[in-house]
């Protein structure tokens, strides 16, 4: 098939909007989206075969070898010239108030493909706003009927919340009777909507969008990593996106992860390290002062030296840590502690995975990382691992002299652990997000980083390894915890070279991690890699 | 008519595609024996469900009288298609009732050639007479008036179609001598419920 003059091979089933993408050649479109079925009702894709009297959708169209395509000649650019008009003709152009303006593809095409004045003398119909699911506004009369929002719930969420209603130029969008868009992957429409028809009420008059800067990273709130893109203003984070991934998430996210970023912007997050003053009574919690991050370190460090000494030194590491805090854990206790009791803490189930009707999963496991954790721990200190009960059992009969406990969990009640047991412990130190109940039970408590204020990698449940990335600074004194691990490293006078940087521990990881082998930052790129088994002879770079 | 109920967050929220059933399940609606068996044979007829969404509508609406809210759940779950389905049919058609409707039912064409030739004026001087506006019913039950699109008789414009019943060149100059016959008709017995 010729598209203006290139030639692109065709396949089976492939339609001439297809090979347009494939040459790169951008045709306007509404309702097509490449993970819906073809609806071909918004007549904005038109373009001109050769030998055809009149312009062809080019979404619908099946390519051919025999043809000859045009996407600008005279005859498309007046076929959406006049569909433009079409659109805009009871659009209320309320752009100034609207928060897709900036993103909208009908201001851009109207911008590129339209006029600049509208010959339509008549009244517009005003269409109410309504409230069609839990975070989500329909500004009805900005809609363009592409139907992308309902066959979304019909074909990948299966929920069929929204539906069409009405006739010609009355239909709308409307709730199915009784049902609200309250299904866990319904923000999704809201990205998909390519007007400013379905707003999120999260976001709703927060930002202009041109003002926020996005960061492409990995979501924090199940194991299944989807990419994201986190869009922050100043140092707050305003939304997040989904970002495509065809090997993990596809064009989709679910909305745990799309409003789960709140935690980050807390004003409760810790800021400062603190050192438990006195003993705790049976129940009570101990006073607490605040110190410095560096006479914090040094206190964790001497502990924990001088309890390998006696023998008796653990550590508790959180699913929320990235592979290269996993790592540096894994290395203090292998070369200077000489310990390999590093359990992994047990996982922190929702109820149970959410299973949708074109596949996505969302996990019932709220932590990231399980498997990278694990991944990594095991082939550093040699498996199994001892569960967590374990380490507090021994934490119990009092055979334990020091532990360190990293918890950083998001959800600042969120934990499992039976807190009593950490009340025997000589030296607990703690590594947290919030002040919880094991935060509060510790000696010394360190301020950790969430995942959106540090560099790192994780492995998602089908050992796909990926890129977080630093969108906003940690509040107050919180560190990265790998910056904290390497300072205890350090102190402890670890292996310095693989120190610097999560990507040059990154990189010696790979060279202890047999299915990472190879693997660097760089090669990761903002798609990730895919390590799980069967083991393949390892990629040379790229 | 708000058919929006809050829906509950959460991380338990089960995905389904499967219709969720009426609205109200002290006094549940159903079908009578005779209805059944019309049903019964609109599922021999047509393989899919698609098909047998327009015939088992009508079985519904002789049924029930009009098309409710209750009604969608109780045909979506019959034919196990999601309710979103019915809301779009259902609201397409003028012909299913989605608010009771009078005995009879008076549905002027609004399209355009009947507009051309005046079906504005002809529904202005319904809407005048009965003393009620669209999808209301008159304080005696028997009139309900709507707007309706092309009835396919355009050349006899402008277009009134009662019930069942087609009624032609109903211009506005006849509107009362029209109401006055149907009033007679349903005396007689002959026309409405
Ligand atoms: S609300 Fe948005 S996605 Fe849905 S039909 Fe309208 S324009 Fe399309
Ligand atoms: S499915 Fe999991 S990884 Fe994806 S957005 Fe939801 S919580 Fe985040
Ligand atoms: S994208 Fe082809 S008709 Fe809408
Ligand atoms: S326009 Fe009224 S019958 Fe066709």
């Amino acid at each position: 098939m010729k598209i203006d003059g290139r030639d692109v091979a065709v396949d089976k089933g492939m339609t001439v909007m297809d090979g347009c993408r494939k040459l790169g050649i951008y045709v306007p479109h509404f309702c097509y989206h490449p993970a819906l079925s073809i609806a071909g009702s918004c007549r904005l894709c038109m373009v001109e075969v050769k030998g055809f009297p009149k312009p062809m959708i080019s979404c619908n169209t099946p390519a051919d070898a025999k043809y000859e395509v045009f996407t600008g000649s005279e005859m498309v650019v007046q076929a959406r010239k006049a569909m433009m008009e079409f659109f805009l003709l009871n659009h209320p152009l309320d752009c100034p108030v609207c928060d897709q303006a900036g993103e909208c593809d009908l201001q851009d095409f109207s911008f590129r493909y339209g006029r600049g004045f509208s010959r339509y003398d008549e009244g517009k119909e005003p269409r109410a706003k309504k409230d069609v699911g839990r975070d989500i506004l329909l500004y009805t009369q900005r809609c363009v009927l592409c139907t992308r929002c309902t066959r979304f719930l019909d074909e990948v969420s299966g929920t069929n919340e929204l539906t069409v209603a009405n006739r010609g130029f009355h239909s709308e969008i409307v709730n199915a009777p009784g049902k609200r868009a309250d299904n866990l992957m319904a923000g999704n429409i809201t990205d998909i909507c390519p007007v400013g028809a379905l707003e999120s009420k999260d976001f709703l008059f927060k930002s202009r969008v041109w003002y926020l800067h996005s960061t492409p990273s990995v979501c924090t709130h199940c194991p299944a990593g989807c990419n994201i893109k986190i869009q922050t203003k100043g140092n707050r984070i305003l939304r997040i996106k989904p970002r495509t991934n065809l090997d993990v998430n596809g064009y989709f996210m679910c909305d745990i992860g799309r409003f789960g970023y709140k935690f980050v912007n807390d004003s409760k997050r810790l800021t400062g390290a603190s050192r438990r003053v006195g003993a705790a009574s049976a129940n009570g919690v101990p006073a607490r002062s605040m110190i410095s991050i560096g006479d914090a370190i040094e206190t964790v460090a001497e502990s924990l030296a001088s309890a390998a000494a006696a023998g008796s030194v653990a550590a508790i590491a959180s699913p929320w840590m990235t592979n290269e805090e996993a790592y540096l854990l894994a290395r203090i206790f292998k070369d200077c502690l000489r310990s390999s009791r590093v359990a992994m803490l047990e996982k922190n189930d929702r109820a149970t995975d959410v299973r949708f009707k074109k596949g996505f999963t969302v996990y019932a496991d709220a932590a990231p990382n399980a498997r990278g954790v694990e991944d990594v721990l095991t082939a550093v200190l040699g498996g199994p691992l001892p569960t967590d009960a374990e380490v507090l059992a021994d934490a119990q009969s009092g055979r334990l002299k020091a532990l360190l406990f990293v918890n950083s969990n998001p959800d600042a009640a969120g934990t499992r652990v039976d807190v009593t047991a950490l009340r025997a412990i000589p030296f607990l130190a703690v590594v947290d997000l919030f002040a919880g109940p094991i935060a509060a039970l510790s000696h010394v408590l360190l301020p950790a980083a969430s995942a959106a204020e540090k560099i790192g990698t994780f492995t998602n449940v089908e050992g796909h390894v990926q890129r977080l990335a630093h969108a906003v600074e940690s509040p107050g004194q919180a560190h990265p915890e790998w910056k904290l691990l390497v300072e205890i490293y350090r102190r402890l006078g670890g292996n310095l070279a693989i120190c610097d940087r999560p990507a040059d521990t990154f990189a010696h990881l790979a060279t202890q991690v047999p299915s990472y082998s190879g693997l660097t930052h760089d090669a990761l790129g903002d798609g990730g890699r895919r390590v799980a088994a069967p083991p393949s002879p390892a990629p040379a770079g790229v | 008519m708000d058919s929006v109920t809050t829906g509950p967050l959460g991380p338990k929220h089960k995905a389904t595609s499967r219709p969720s059933g009426p609205p109200s399940p002290e006094k549940p609606l159903a079908f009578s024996n005779a209805a059944d068996d019309e049903l019964r044979r609109i599922v021999e007829k047509y393989p899919d469900a698609g098909m047998r969404l327009l015939p088992t509508l009508h079985v519904a609406q002789r049924e029930f009288g009009w098309i409710s809210e209750e009604v969608k759940h109780l045909v979506a779950h019959r034919l196990a298609i999601p309710v979103a389905h019915l809301e779009s049919v259902v609201s397409f058609y003028t012909m299913f009732h989605q608010r009771p409707v009078g005995r009879l039912d008076v549905q002027v064409c609004m399209s355009l050639p009947c507009a051309l030739r005046g079906s504005g004026e002809t529904w202005a001087a319904i809407a005048n007479a009965l003393g009620i506006a669209g999808g209301e019913i008159t304080a005696d039950g028997l009139f309900s008036i709507c707007k309706v699109e092309c009835l396919a008789q355009c050349d006899r414009a402008p277009v009134v179609q009662v019930n069942d019943e087609d009624h032609l060149d109903v211009s506005a100059d006849r509107v009362k001598s029209f109401l006055d016959s149907l009033r007679n008709q349903t005396g007689d017995g002959k026309a409405g419920a």
